[in-house]
């Protein structure tokens, strides 16, 4: 298969599932492991992260191909790219506080957290070096926010589940979400080879 | 070449976000005028969104009780809310009960005016006021207790009942110390109507006894509100009994005043209790009243008198003090006022006397 | 250990300064999960639970407070009053408990020991393990404390 043609459907497919970038790239978990407790506040979350994913990376898509490429300032794109993230949080931070104030306070200090969310980061720099063109960026970054949301939403869920149960002394807190988190990745592995993307 | 391209492109890009995100804050947090309908139209306002309930009455000089400051701490400034407040807030949910949430009571402290709103306010916090006043004498009455004298500045007159309290804001001092709100029972005569009387006793750790203590100078001005509280005389039979200790004589010391000087011809026992002689104050000013007044009896009791007291008086615990004095219920009422175990024990000594629920006052912070 | 945002307002309110003026944590600076799990384990570890504890010290105050401010002996070895104030103060758990401001004063004759206790630490105690940051007043080493209060040997 042709890395560089690969169908804008295949990609979509692909980043929810074969390369989720919680489960098979495992970026992104700092606020994934943190918010997962309760599970309304981890889907809000979700929506916010996959939001700030899909207008990021269009818009660092532009930037990048217009202005950065032009201009042959191609090690400016880390700085760059952070920028815009670091905007388009300060943006979503304002609406949730006006729209949805009951999860802005659920979120608190992890809604600017966002900004420094390695998958944000990561898939403007995955749509660099894999080189796509729009529509592939738009599916590659409309699929990689799913998968993210899909994977908060189940690992919330999932908590949620056996927040009630006793666990042995030690793993309660971070050390079950790491070990439900592997499981969830071990049983994702299952899709890898039904598309290749990376 | 490519150091002022860098330079160029990266502030461009910063530029331009910046700009979008100057308009985006211009036109999300700008909420526009809102009116707030108090009591189903009985008093609309109209004020700046973007602001707390709390807040923005307070600015339109309706008070509604709070100790702090409207941080979700204190749970004192609940409303009934109608309509146009947003969903419950979680730092909200730990104090209001389901029954409450079902009532539409939210605290006003939480609500950030967005759109039009409307709340039900009670009547009596329409009597509540912010007064500036100054410091005009601040009297030491024993080893932990000081009276406060404050001038009344804005507005300079004020109408309470005696036996209500005010409400008294810290001015953040030293480092960290936040301004809080804590409430003290007026001390002085309602017909003193140009100050306010208060007696504080020092709280170990306490954020706003060590501030009035420690800082307050005289000419210092502070803020306070009230009055508020339902601890007032009911002018419904000829004997009263009056149990404080502590500070807890403040609202006692206003209403045997009050009504001696509103000519009620009333019969009156006032019981204080303390520990020592050093603890003993305004012991001069009651046993002059005594002589003054002959249906006026005063009797101080002494738990561990000190042999260098030299006491004479009543000795014991208050409650068995109080004991050997009431033998039953008839034609009286009783007004306490003191710390929360002194106040549950005397509340059940009379109870054993005969008394209800219905005769027995006292405020209960 | 990165806390959530609701243990993150807490801590806030425990601050000096917040709620009284010294705050609740001393001059401890770990997290306050940490202090809570660190404390669990030592409380364990002597082989109580933080209800027994908490039940134990409403005990002790109970009878303190008949002596309303007097020290009253109990089972010989214990010495007891309280200091009581008007007023109440928040439980920085944010749980809607509000304390009276009433201090024990908790004496083991055998020990030669004396420990402070207010009602708010009863409550924070018992339902959120929680027994003040190091360097406190109000704190009593949980590696000790069910010793003292005569619970264990």
């Amino acid at each position: 298969m042709d890395i560089k043609n690969i169908s804008p459907f295949v990609i979509f497919f692909a980043s929810i599932f074969t390369s989720n970038m919680i489960l098979s790239n495992f970026l992104g978990m700092c606020s994934y492991i943190s918010v997962s407790a309760e599970y309304k506040t981890a889907s809000g979350l979700g929506k916010a992260v996959s939001f700030v994913i899909v207008m990021t990376t269009v818009i660092n898509y532009f930037i990048y191909n217009y202005l950065i490429l032009p201009l042959g300032l191609e090690y400016l794109r880390y700085i760059v790219f952070i920028i815009v993230i670091a905007a388009v949080v300060q943006i979503i931070e304002m609406v949730l506080d006006r729209y949805f104030s009951n999860l802005y306070s659920k979120l608190g200090i992890f809604l600017p957290l966002i900004t420094v969310n390695c998958a944000i980061l990561g898939i403007s720099l995955f749509m660099v070096i894999r080189e796509y063109n729009l529509i592939q960026t738009t599916a590659f970054a409309i699929g990689s926010g799913l998968g993210w949301w899909l994977a908060i939403d189940a690992l919330a869920a999932i908590r949620e589940r056996i927040a009630k149960n006793k666990l042995p002394r030690g793993l309660e807190g971070p050390g079950i979400t790491f070990i439900i988190t592997g499981i969830m990745a071990l049983a994702f592995i299952g899709f890898s080879g039904i598309f290749i993307i990376q | 070449m490519t150091i002022l391209f860098t330079i160029l492109s990266i502030s461009a890009i910063s530029t331009v976000l910046s700009v979008f995100i100057v308009i985006a804050e211009r036109f999300l947090n700008d909420y526009g005028e809102c009116s707030i309908d108090i009591n189903d139209g009985t008093r609309t306002i109209k004020v700046k969104g973007g602001d707390t309930l709390l807040s923005s009455l307070a600015a339109n000089s309706i008070f509604i009780p709070s100790a702090c400051g409207g941080k979700a701490t204190c749970g004192l400034c609940k409303l009934v809310v109608t309509g146009g407040a947003d969903e419950l807030l979680p730092t909200e949910e730990p104090y209001l009960s389901d029954d409450e949430r079902r009532s539409g009571i939210r605290l006003s402290c939480q609500i950030k005016v967005k759109r039009n709103i409307s709340i039900v306010v009670p009547e009596e916090f329409f009597s509540i006021k912010e007064y500036k006043a100054k410091v005009e004498r601040i009297t030491d009455m024993t080893y932990d207790i000081k009276e406060f004298r404050f001038k009344l500045t804005d507005p300079r007159e004020i109408d309470f009942k005696a036996g209500q309290y005010m409400q008294i804001k810290t001015k953040p001092y030293d480092k960290g110390q936040e301004s809080v709100s804590r409430a003290y029972s007026i001390s002085s005569v309602p017909s003193d109507k140009n100050a306010v009387e208060l007696i504080v006793r020092r709280v170990p750790g306490g954020i706003c006894t060590t501030y009035m203590h420690e800082y307050l100078k005289t000419g210092d001005e502070v803020i306070l509100s009230g009055p508020y509280g339902e601890f007032y005389i009911r002018d419904d039979v000829s004997k009263y009994v009056f149990i404080a200790g502590g500070s807890g004589l403040a609202p006692i010391k206003s209403m045997i005043f009050d009504m001696i000087e509103k000519g009620m011809d009333k019969e009156m026992l006032f019981f204080f209790g303390a520990g020592s002689r050093k603890d003993l104050y305004y012991f001069d000013l009651f046993k002059d009243l005594e002589k003054k007044y002959d249906k006026f009896r005063y009797i101080p009791a002494l738990s561990k008198p000190e042999p260098e007291d030299e006491w004479e008086g009543e000795t014991g615990l208050i409650t068995d003090v109080v004991s050997r004095y009431i033998e039953d219920e008839k034609n009286k009422h009783a007004y306490l006022c003191g710390s929360p175990g002194m106040l549950d024990a005397c509340i059940r000594v009379l109870e054993d006397k005969g008394f209800t629920r219905q005769i027995v006052f006292f405020d209960k912070f | 250990m990165k806390q959530s945002p609701s243990m993150e307002r807490i801590q806030e309110k425990m601050q000096p300064g917040r709620l009284t003026i010294k705050g609740f944590l001393g001059d401890d600076d770990r997290k306050l999960a940490d202090i809570i799990y660190e404390d669990h384990g030592n409380i364990t570890a002597a082989g109580v639970t933080n209800e027994e504890i908490a039940d134990r010290m409403q005990h002790f105050t109970d009878i303190a407070a008949k002596g309303l401010g007097s020290p009253v002996k109990t089972e010989d070895i214990y010495i007891v009053s309280v200091d009581d104030h008007r007023g109440t103060i928040p439980c920085p758990f944010s749980d809607n408990f509000n304390a009276g401001k009433r201090n024990t004063r908790f004496e083991n004759i055998s020990l030669g020991i004396t420990i402070y206790w207010s009602d708010l630490n009863i409550h924070m105690i018992k339902e959120h393990g929680f027994y003040e940051g190091k360097g406190s007043f109000f704190r009593i080493d949980t590696k000790d404390i069910a010793m003292i209060l005569g619970l264990t040997k």
